[in-house]
């Protein structure tokens, strides 16, 4: 399976996320899965052409529910990535359901996403009240980190 | 004995309730007993300091590299989970239990589904300092108790929360979701 997975905030000691979701690339290229990381900056929103990327994949892997998913779904809901789609929500991204912006970027990705992996049990019943189908849930792979 | 919280220092994760409960355990002591450390910043951090102002035993670090984490998780007694929402699967959480760490931990949300009141962890009720307080005193009075902990929780994370394991159950429903759409036919050429 060719998998590209988005990842934002790449090389940011602070950010969780970006360090888990690089520890499963590497697990996942070691299970014999072919993985390319494609680091996602706010600067990347300009380059109308970016999603002609994903042309010789065949999943679209992105991590976290926000706006690299939000930007991606829109070429997906046009029509121009036709890609399995699929995002990890590690929670902070669907559990604030007063963030304006965190419910804007679940607006815009809902429609696109085709499965949405979830890593915390409590987020698939908030997962399915955004209105999210296919939701499944995976422990935490934290115990890989440092 | 060295008590430990880690992780954001906001309303999820419920820091003041740890600063309540070791202001409770070092009042009016010569002495301290226990030595409570917070690493992490956060809104709550200036009223966390405020709250530990004037007790020695009480370090507030705020946000420190993951080496340091480490360091500080490999040199705690105790480590304390308190979020009054969820705990499951907090990195810091994963991090106590890979280092066979006593765990306090808030009975919230999913938490008592995967792990049992005195055999992974000692579970409390949320927002409680005093419980927090009383939990603390009953471990550092039982060594026995610590260990036995800390071995049930490592034993979980070895069975359970193993990298391999999860990315290959996400391996298989990435195939799933493929198969699945190949079989039903959408276009998959751009």
């Amino acid at each position: 399976m060719r998998i590209a997975f988005v990842i934002a905030r790449v090389g940011e000691e602070r950010n969780v996320i970006q360090r888990l979701s690089i520890v499963l690339a590497d697990e996942l290229k070691k299970q014999g899965e072919s993985v390319d990381i494609f680091p996602f900056s706010r600067k990347g929103i300009f380059s109308f052409f970016s999603c002609r990327k994903f042309r010789n994949y065949d999943c679209v892997l992105i991590s976290n529910v926000g706006l690299q998913c939000a930007y991606f779904s829109i070429f997906k809901r046009l029509g121009l990535v036709k890609k399995l789609f699929v995002a990890i929500s590690f929670g902070s991204d669907i559990r604030a359901t007063r963030n304006k912006l965190i419910n804007l970027f679940n607006r815009i990705s809902r429609p696109a996403i085709d499965l949405l992996i979830v890593v915390n049990p409590d987020l698939i019943v908030i997962a399915k009240n955004r209105g999210y189908k296919n939701v499944q849930y995976v422990p935490s792979w934290a115990s890989a980190l440092r | 004995m060295n008590i430990l919280f880690a992780g954001r220092l906001v309303d999820f994760k419920d820091p003041v309730t740890f600063v309540k409960a070791a202001r409770l355990l070092s009042q009016n002591m010569i002495e301290p007993a226990h030595r409570f450390v917070i690493a992490g910043d956060g809104e709550l951090l200036e009223e966390c300091r405020k709250l530990a102002f004037g007790y020695k035993n009480i370090s507030i670090l705020g946000w420190v590299k993951p080496e340091k984490v480490d360091d500080l998780m490999i040199h705690a007694d105790i480590f304390c989970q308190l979020s009054p929402y969820e705990n499951l699967w907090a990195s810091t959480l994963i991090s106590a239990m890979k280092h066979k760490k006593a765990i306090i931990c808030t009975n919230v949300g999913y938490t008592d589904t995967y792990l049992t009141h005195k055999y992974h962890a000692f579970l409390i009720p949320p927002n409680n300092h005093l419980a927090l307080a009383e939990a603390i005193g009953f471990l550092a009075n039982d060594n026995e108790m610590r260990r036995m902990l800390g071995e049930n929780a490592y034993a979980f994370v070895q069975e359970n929360l193993s990298v391999e394991k999860i990315a290959n159950q996400i391996r298989q429903l990435l195939l799933q979701s493929l198969q699945a759409r190949q079989g039903s036919g959408v276009d998959r050429r751009v």
